[in-house]
């Protein structure tokens, strides 16, 4: 819902040492309110093999690993 | 009852010859429908060369859209929908034990096209959960939104494979 107006995009480090973007959209709403949405991704380009330590911290523990 | 890691049935439906080129060589569809929101979902399944199978699906009811791959359905089941295209994806891995997959986020209406979209990383967090590293080896394209399984058993060289793989959705995304 709504509509983007624009993007603002920071490039932070984390207390682990990651380099993220903090990339945080501005979008207009129907009520004429503004959200703001912050999100956080790797900008490493191209192909990234995933690392135990990735694994470890992106993944939902509850789930349980169904396939080898 | 059911259990945490139950999907919905699903039914094998057709093997699609159409529309195939030089590096597409058939699709697979399945369909399933949702006890809970009485949806029914399509889920096709496009094999390219070298046993890469890409997942992709969407609700029936959007199948004539553009977008069909990007509106939300807002029936608050991922997981249970997630289940059954993982379970869908083993069906495939039965017919073909050599299969590789990859699958792409598309993007909706609060993402920038293409980086790391809001499905994407929701479908990377549950791909690390289920999936585990003995057949697989997992690679992330940030770029893209692009999410690669590729199978140990019939990939010897990775990185050529992963960089095909790579500039082929490039190519298909126009990027």
């Amino acid at each position: 819902m709504g509509k983007i107006v624009g993007t603002n995009e920071t490039i932070i480090t984390t207390n682990e040492g990651l380099k993220l973007v903090r990339r945080v959209t501005t979008v207009l709403m129907p009520n004429g309110k503004y959200r703001h949405p912050v999100d956080y991704y790797d900008p490493t380009p191209g192909a990234v093999a995933i690392t135990p330590q990735e694994r470890e911290r992106v993944r939902i523990p509850v789930y349980k690993q169904l396939i080898g | 009852m059911a259990s945490m890691n139950d999907g919905y049935p699903f039914i094998f439906q057709m093997n699609d010859r159409s529309n195939t080129d030089d590096v597409l060589e058939y699709t697979l569809q399945y369909r399933f429908k949702s006890e809970k929101s009485n949806h029914t979902y399509i889920v096709r399944v496009e094999r390219y060369i070298e046993h890469s199978y890409c997942l992709k699906f969407f609700d029936k009811a959007n199948m004539l859209s553009d977008d069909k791959f990007s509106l939300r359905t807002g029936t608050f089941e991922p997981r249970t929908i997630f289940y059954t295209l993982f379970n869908i994806m083993l069906d495939v891995l039965k017919r073909d034990p050599m299969a590789s997959f990859f699958f792409i986020g598309a993007n909706d209406e609060k993402d920038e096209p293409g980086k790391a979209t809001r499905r994407f990383r929701v479908y990377v967090k549950f791909v690390l959960s289920i999936v585990g590293d003995r057949i697989f080896k997992h690679f992330r394209v940030n770029d893209l939104s692009l999410y690669i399984l590729a199978n140990r058993e019939n990939i010897s060289d990775m990185d050529t494979y992963v960089n095909r793989l790579i500039a082929q959705v490039a190519k298909e995304l126009g990027y």
